[in-house]
């Protein structure tokens, strides 16, 4: 544990461009599959929480279950998809990070969908009377539950983060963890592992852990300059 | 005139079962105790509840304050602002009519010292205000309001029928507002309007109704007041 | 209606908890009344995904009355887990890390045997590619030189395995291609692929790509005659049957006085902390190299894949 600390630090002054290209590879994913799922996510989230119509209970079910996608599976059924004999393989997109992307936002918007959800619920039905008494258009309603909802929604996107940042099931199929190109942290971790480098693949994880941390304490300044204003 | 079988029933509970005409223009006040029916028939009214029997169809604009107002986190100006209608938005002439409206208000119903402050902030009384300004923003040919001064004090409700009674004058809207405050109802009203457990026992001119009241249960709910 | 509601939840809750307990139970009836005899064996992904340990389980089981626990994993990991102190024996078939494993301690001499190494059977790498390519060639090396020279797409296992090993050693040293898996020389970055995954992930992205593999027999030749139908359309046998192709498979019995590791804070465990049952590891050589497994062996593959897939060899025992 002591050697994956120090060799963590050492890794991180070291400049090596490797690792350089994992950690770039890996916030480019990250940032960008939890960003598109963000914006997906909240539109469907905001939009069950605040209607009612027949067939809710069923959305709702069907939404909460997607939530649990295996990783792996989305992994294997994109890579079908896109492989060359599959319906998208004219796109070229296999074992590429663009890919690898789609796989995260399949995963993650689902996840924000729900945590939308249940979190608005309570707000937005709050919020409906009066909305609907001053007979807003849908865009001015989308604007004003997404600024009642600000606290939760920085919470539900650091959870969208968190769940890009540390995947790996997915990723690995279909990106192929090919070295300069599609190694993200994660595999690389789970590369090191089966190399029998243990201390680089602890130390690759620490790192992942400060970058997480990082962007955690970001949001967290953010949000409690949001609650207090409370 | 305005005419409607008004019909709410949850399960076996019968909230709201009558018929109501309103004359177009003027002013009415309903009564009655909790769980009368009041917020109901105003809920109809302004077409946020359906109505168990035939939809209330009306073609003209409608505004409706419920009773409470979800207090937005934003301030108290833009709160107002966020009632000025769309269509109206891009027309520079229209933006400055609501502009001028909103500063009117916010100095008649003394929110001007606060108009930054967020709204989710405000005190009941102050909260209520907000609603009321926003809801007589724009002009409203159905105006609809559910005990629109119940969190206030007595200035503060002074002050807020005089506005009130200046919009009356200018638009000329249908006027329904329901109220605890017999004498709110005296003051501001052509019409009262007295319900229990969802119908209408006695419906009066402003002026009789609080000195001849004709049944029982109006008698005794006024010597309760 | 709500006394319905009520009744409801109760019985969800009942069946929770039932199957909550009937789980339990059940787990609880799978522990043997008396001791069982288990060998733990690491292995690498390659020998695990070739099948032919499950298809020699329930064998050895029925002949010794051990039980086996296998765990696979990439070469490194595999023979970490014994470092660690996990494992009796080890199946792997890379000699540049078993022999510093030799050196370090772990490996144990098994009476009747010549040396901790044994080396008890052995297939060949197989150079795939896509089907397109008629070239002859003259040796394995002179393929890989072949396809250095025209750029063609290869897929490397990128992860030491002995696989791996087996592939950097048949480039021309010129090209820069070493087992050190973080360098990736300028000049062949555009079509030297460095994977990092297993021998199934990669030989499906050279299929995928048109490309060339190194790959063992056995997992090639479980994807190509899959009975789901062949997995790598694209591919097919390039070269094989070099002697630069040989890939030898070794058991090591685990030493159990050696220096092993803690895991978590990487220094040496005091002596006596872990327990290696060397019985169990001896048991398991002696049946791997008996009569009766050496004709199982010989006989794995041959009616799915049209050929075996593992050739015994001698040599190993003392004389």
């Amino acid at each position: 544990m002591k050697l994956a600390l120090q060799k963590a630090f050492e890794l991180m002054g070291s400049n090596d461009p490797l690792l350089t290209n994992i950690v770039n590879t890996t916030l480019r994913m990250a940032f960008t599959s939890s960003a598109i799922a963000l914006l997906l996510g909240v539109l469907i989230g905001l939009l069950v929480a605040s209607h009612e119509f027949y067939g809710k209970k069923v959305i709702v079910i069907i939404m909460r279950t997607l939530m649990g996608l295996p990783p792996v599976f989305v992994g294997i059924l994109l890579y079908l998809l896109f492989s060359g004999t599959g319906p998208f393989g004219s796109l070229k997109l296999i074992y590429s990070v663009d890919l690898m992307v789609i796989a995260q936002v399949v995963l993650i918007t689902p996840i924000v969908a729900g945590m939308t959800e249940t979190s608005m619920t309570p707000i937005v039905n709050k919020m409906r009377p009066t909305m609907k008494g001053l007979k807003l258009n849908g865009f001015k309603q989308f604007g004003l539950m997404v600024n009642e909802g600000k606290y939760q929604l920085i919470s539900v996107y650091l959870f969208a983060f968190a769940r890009a940042i540390s995947e790996v099931g997915a990723v690995q199929i279909v990106g192929g963890n090919i070295l300069y190109k599609t190694r993200v942290m994660t595999t690389a971790i789970a590369l090191n592992y089966n190399t029998g480098e243990f201390e680089l693949a602890m130390a690759l994880g620490i790192i992942l852990l400060f970058i997480a941390l990082a962007t955690n304490m970001v949001a967290a300044i953010l949000q409690f300059g949001l609650w207090k204003k409370k | 005139m305005i005419e409607i079988k008004a019909k709410k029933k949850y399960g076996d509970r019968i909230v709201l079962d009558d018929s109501f005409t309103f004359l177009e223009g003027k002013i009415y006040a309903v009564i009655g105790t909790n769980g009368s029916g009041k917020s109901t028939l105003l809920s109809i009214l302004s077409k946020q509840l359906k109505n168990d029997t035939e939809t209330f169809v009306y073609y003209g604009k409608i505004g409706y304050m419920p009773q409470s107002s979800y207090a937005f986190n934003l301030s108290v100006k833009n709160s107002i602002k966020i009632a000025i209608p769309d269509l109206e938005k891009s027309k520079t002439i229209k933006q400055d009519y609501y502009k001028f409206r909103i500063n009117r208000y916010l100095r008649e119903l003394d929110l001007e010292k606060i108009s930054r402050k967020k709204a989710s902030k405000l005190s009941g009384g102050e909260t209520q205000k907000v609603a009321l300004a926003r809801t007589l923003l724009c002009r409203h040919d159905l105006l609809l309001l559910d005990e629109p001064t119940s969190a206030m004090d007595i200035q503060a409700t002074a002050t807020a029928e005089k506005v009130l009674n200046d919009y009356i004058s200018e638009f000329n809207p249908t006027l329904i507002f329901s109220t605890h405050s017999v004498k709110q109802a005296e003051r501001i009203a052509d019409y009262v309007i007295f319900l229990k457990d969802g119908k209408i026992i006695e419906t009066a001119p402003a002026k009789e109704f609080l000195e001849n009241p004709k049944t029982e249960e109006l008698k005794q709910f006024l010597q309760e007041k | 209606m709500k006394t319905t509601k009520k009744v409801l939840v109760l019985v969800l809750v009942a069946v929770l908890l039932v199957s909550c307990f009937a789980f339990v139970a059940c787990n609880k009836d799978e522990q043997p009344t008396e001791e069982v005899k288990v060998v733990r064996i690491s292995t690498t992904t390659s020998v695990n995904d070739s099948g032919l340990m499950g298809y020699l389980q329930p064998f050895f089981e029925k002949d010794t009355g051990y039980k086996w626990e296998i765990a696979s994993a990439g070469t490194g990991a595999a023979i970490n887990a014994a470092k660690y102190g996990n494992a009796d024996v080890i199946l792997v078939h890379s000699k540049k890390q078993e022999e510093p494993f030799v050196e370090a301690g772990f490996g144990k001499k098994v009476n009747g045997y010549k040396s901790e190494r044994i080396s008890f059977m052995y297939n060949y790498f197989v150079l795939v590619g896509p089907t397109v390519d008629e070239s002859t060639y003259t040796s394995v090396k002179d393929a890989f030189a072949t396809i250095a020279n025209n750029e063609n797409n290869f897929i490397s296992r990128g992860d030491k395995s002995g696989t791996h090993t087996k592939e950097v050693g048949l480039w021309n040293s010129e090209l820069g291609i070493t087992d050190d898996v973080t360098k990736l020389p300028e000049g062949i970055k555009g079509w030297y692929i460095s994977a990092g995954q297993g021998m199934g992930a990669c030989l499906t992205m050279a299929n995928e790509k048109n490309g060339y593999c190194l790959t063992d027999k056995a997992t090639y030749l479980s994807f190509k005659n899959n009975p789901e139908g062949d997995k790598l359309p694209n591919l097919h046998i390039i070269y094989e049957e070099d002697n630069d192709l040989k890939n030898t498979y070794t058991m090591i019995a685990v030493n159990p006085d050696a220096k092993f590791i803690d895991s978590v804070s990487g220094e040496e465990l005091p002596a006596g902390s872990v327990t290696i049952d060397t019985v169990a590891a001896e048991t398991f050589i002696n049946w791997m190299t008996s009569e009766h497994a050496k004709a199982l062996i010989s006989f794995y593959g041959t009616t799915k894949y049209g050929g075996s897939l593992f050739t015994l060899q001698d040599g190993y025992l003392a004389a």
